[in-house]
């Protein structure tokens, strides 16, 4: 028996998407519904205009109650945008009865003692993930469930966004009478829906090339280790075509996905493409290898600046399973080679691993995250005793719910 | 002479339409001392040129300007003297006096700013007439020169931070590196000739680009071809001149260019982007000469540069040839030309008249008008206007990436067969 219908939704730079999903056995999602609506309002993944991004959700969750031919009350949020920030966190506690060794109680204890970040007052936390404990500051990676010690510590990964983005976005699902569950960062989101466990032990850094911002998220040594956002996405190659080119920003679009290319490619590299004529537009072209050029600075660029950061982190050695790329952006030819050069690591499109259902959505890296959300929605179901303490209070700070 | 009357028929034979032939209300301002001494040297040699104006704090050069309309700036705040070499003064100073600049660019259609860079009124107030000038519907085109080495490092920095400013404001810039001028004089000439020969330089090159746009020329080129071949190399110009008297002239410009100091050689063309070049000659020029010319140049540069040209003959050229080429570098030609901005340096982060060295103001100022966030801000930023900028170690990332890395692309191109 599947269980009852999860919505995730997604309030993107360019698409509002809504998914219904079910969750199996073994962790396997049945997707059973979609909807979505082109975006308005939201630029680099945050909502500008509470207004139009509420109608957007509106008709995503309209067109994924037909398709999914269920009643939606209840969604999940992904959370994207710049103001996402990640930051490593540690607490320990001395074990209660040393004899008996580390109990549940200690370890909730030392979580809570390693959450209780200071947070300025316009951020609020959004996830606290354990990375390893140790016990007697001897590492032990995941779990000291009764081992032996006097003291008890804990290494966190807390990420954290700002506090107005995060209530505008739920005010956004709120203001058409949806109730908001949870709320997930579009990169772990994405992570979950595309990386395997044998990934994440060998340490994988997954980018989500979205279309206002590139979130990425790093695994090394069996734990996340890095998570971030750089406010730069596929919009900014549009704009950057509609600049240089003085084109409108639909053509500029237009251009990019129907002849935006990374690579040189000898057989188009002296071609002009042609852009036909509109109303009050004449017909003119631009040259393949400016179209490239321009294109090729932004998403190098963009991969430059998280290679030098993931450089910086010294993570970029640990990375065994090298680069998992996801999001609008892997469809620009040519991606994968490039961001092969940049990171010098093995390089591969992020397809959603253990999904079935609409042929449309499991196949399509864009819907990384909000096909993920589907799957942290059914895991935090399961540990909701201990996951959700700080973000339902957060919840019922701003909307008086218990 | 037959071939004049071939070479030359009357304007109105040429006009493509007669409400463009109208010519641009062209107002060309000379600031801080060398751009007034360069204004002044060309309105001396060229009489019926456009209407000049002499900008500068100091009062003293403006009198020695002659009979040029001047304006002075800043005599409240500096007590018309000199800034002291102070960009920060000279940004006072036209701030202080932003009513009397916004008058001069009342009803003008294109302004020349001349500018020698590196000294305090020319570097600090700049980018602000540039401002007002494109605020009152003017088309900003800026001449500007930077300092000989010798000059110093402040100098020079403060001329790279202006030039900075200028790129950012302006329509176009065209640059002349006064260093490039030492392997052109004599070792014997004195550093005053030096200096005035500097100045000549940027004189004639401005003329040569008013007489582009004023269209007199038997081949025209207006303001568009200019600007679409500055925009082209992002505002990264080079000119050069050249000249040649007697039967043989063109074989003395082709000499002259190849051997050409400001264009390295003829280097610079050989790999430019794309190239204007503006002949002016007598009337006694012929088509043959001009085909000489024209195919000896082709020769020099690369067969894809984009190449204009324009010709345009006047009685007081008879029996000399003149050459001027306006030539988008390529990117790191020599350096020279542009130097990128570094905006890793701490010290850029301050306002652009902010010198980083042990000068201390001499009184508290008020902190500049131009920040760096307005020097970002001044692209356009597309669709990204109305929300926050995306920077990330001091650079604008909602800039398209092409145009910080200097990559030069050609617009779109009109299909003119449907």
């Amino acid at each position: 028996m599947a269980s009852e219908p999860i919505v995730a939704v997604e309030i993107g730079t360019s698409k509002v998407c809504a998914l219904v999903g079910e969750a199996r056995e073994d962790g396997h999602i049945m997707v059973t519904g979609i909807g979505h609506c082109a975006s308005c309002g939201v630029r680099k993944g945050v909502i500008t205009d509470l207004e139009k991004a509420s109608a957007c959700v509106r008709t995503a969750i309209q067109g994924a109650e037909q398709s999914g031919q269920v009643e939606i009350g209840k969604v999940f949020l992904v959370i994207a945008g710049e103001h996402m920030r990640s930051m490593t966190s540690q607490g320990s506690t001395p074990v209660m009865d040393v004899k008996a060794g580390v109990t549940q109680d200690d370890m909730a204890q030392v979580m809570d003692i390693a959450r209780a970040v200071n947070l300025s007052h316009d951020r609020e936390l959004v996830h606290s993930i354990p990375r390893q404990y140790m016990v007697d500051d001897q590492l032990v990676v995941s779990n000291p469930d009764g081992m032996r010690g006097a003291k008890l510590s804990l290494d966190m990964l807390i990420v954290h966004g700002a506090r107005n983005v995060l209530t505008n976005a739920v005010q956004a699902a709120r203001n058409v009478g949806l109730d908001v569950m949870d709320m997930a960062f579009s990169g772990l989101c994405a992570a979950m829906a595309t990386l395997t466990p044998e990934q994440k032990e060998c340490g994988v850094a997954l980018i989500d090339l979205g279309a206002g911002t590139t979130s990425y998220l790093v695994y090394a040594g069996g734990a996340i280790a890095l998570a971030g956002v750089l406010a730069v996405g596929g919009d900014h190659i549009t704009n950057d075509i509609s600049l240089g080119f003085s084109v409108s920003l639909k053509r500029a679009e237009m251009l990019k996905q129907e002849a935006g290319a990374l690579i040189p490619d000898a057989g188009t590299h002296f071609q002009r493409i042609a852009i036909p004529a509109e109303v009050g537009f004449p017909a003119c072209s631009v040259a393949a290898s400016d179209l490239r050029a321009v294109i090729q600075a932004r998403m190098g660029e963009t991969l430059e600046l998280i290679a030098a950061l993931f450089k910086k982190q010294g993570l970029t050695q640990q990375l065994g399973a090298g680069l998992v790329l996801t999001g609008g952006g892997v469809h620009l030819k040519g991606v994968v080679p490039l961001a092969e050069r940049i990171f010098d690591l093995p390089c591969a499109i992020g397809m959603p691993v253990n999904y079935s259902g609409m042929a449309s959505v499991n196949e399509g890296p864009e819907y990384a995250a909000p096909l993920g959300m589907l799957r942290y929605a059914v895991r935090s179901g399961a540990y909701r005793q201990t996951e959700s303490i700080g973000w339902s209070g957060f919840l019922s700070k701003l909307w008086g719910r218990s | 002479m037959n071939t004049a009357d071939k070479v030359c028929p009357p304007p109105a034979g040429r006009a493509k339409s007669a409400a463009r032939l109208i010519l641009p209300r062209t107002l060309v301002v000379g600031l801080g001392n060398g751009g007034c001494k360069t204004v002044a040297a060309m309105a001396r040699q060229w009489k019926d040129g456009p209407r000049v104006v002499a900008v500068n704090t100091d009062g003293r050069s403006l009198t020695d300007a002659g009979d040029l309309s001047g304006l002075q700036i800043g005599a409240r705040v500096i007590k018309g003297l000199g800034t002291g070499g102070e960009p920060r003064m000279g940004q006072r100073a036209a701030e202080s006096d932003i009513e009397a600049i916004r008058g001069l660019f009342r009803e003008v259609d294109v302004v020349f700013l001349v500018v020698c860079l590196g000294g305090g009124t020319g570097t600090g107030a700049a980018p602000l007439l540039v401002e007002e000038a494109r605020k009152a519907g003017a088309l900003a085109l800026v001449f500007a020169s930077l300092p000989f080495e010798f000059e110093g490092k402040r100098r020079m920095e403060h001329a790279r931070r202006g030039l900075m400013a200028l790129h950012a404001g302006a329509d176009a810039v065209i640059c002349l590196p006064n260093q490039r001028l030492l392997k052109l004089v004599e070792d014997k000439t004195n550093i005053a000739a030096a200096f005035q020969q500097a100045d000549e330089m940027l004189a004639r090159g401005l003329k040569a680009v008013w007489c582009v746009i004023s269209r007199r020329g038997v081949i025209n080129l207006n303001f568009e071809d200019v600007s679409a071949l500055v925009h082209k190399g992002n505002g990264r110009c080079v000119f050069a001149c050249a000249e040649g008297t007697g039967p043989d002239k063109v074989n003395q410009v082709l000499q002259a260019v190849r051997a050409h100091a400001l264009l390295n050689q003829g280097a610079v063309l050989a790999e430019a982007e794309a190239f204007l070049v503006s002949v002016m000659g007598g009337n006694d020029l012929s088509l043959k000469e001009v085909d000489q010319l024209m195919s000896g140049i082709a020769r020099i540069g690369r067969a894809e540069a984009l190449t204009m040209t324009g010709v345009c003959c006047e009685s007081e050229w008879q029996d000399r040839l003149f050459v001027v080429f306006l030539v988008v570098e390529k990117k790191d030609a020599d350096g020279l030309a542009f130097v990128p901005p570094q905006r890793d340096d701490e010290a850029h982060d301050g306002p652009i008249g902010a010198a980083p060295d042990e000068a201390a103001p001499p009184e508290p100022v008020a902190r500049s008008k131009i920040t760096q966030a307005d020097l970002f801000g001044k692209f356009n930023q597309g669709r990204f206007k109305d929300v926050d900028a995306t920077v990330v170690e001091g650079t604008n990332l909602d800039e398209p990436t092409f145009k910080r890395r200097g990559i030069i692309i050609q617009k779109v191109l009109r299909n003119h067969n449907n």
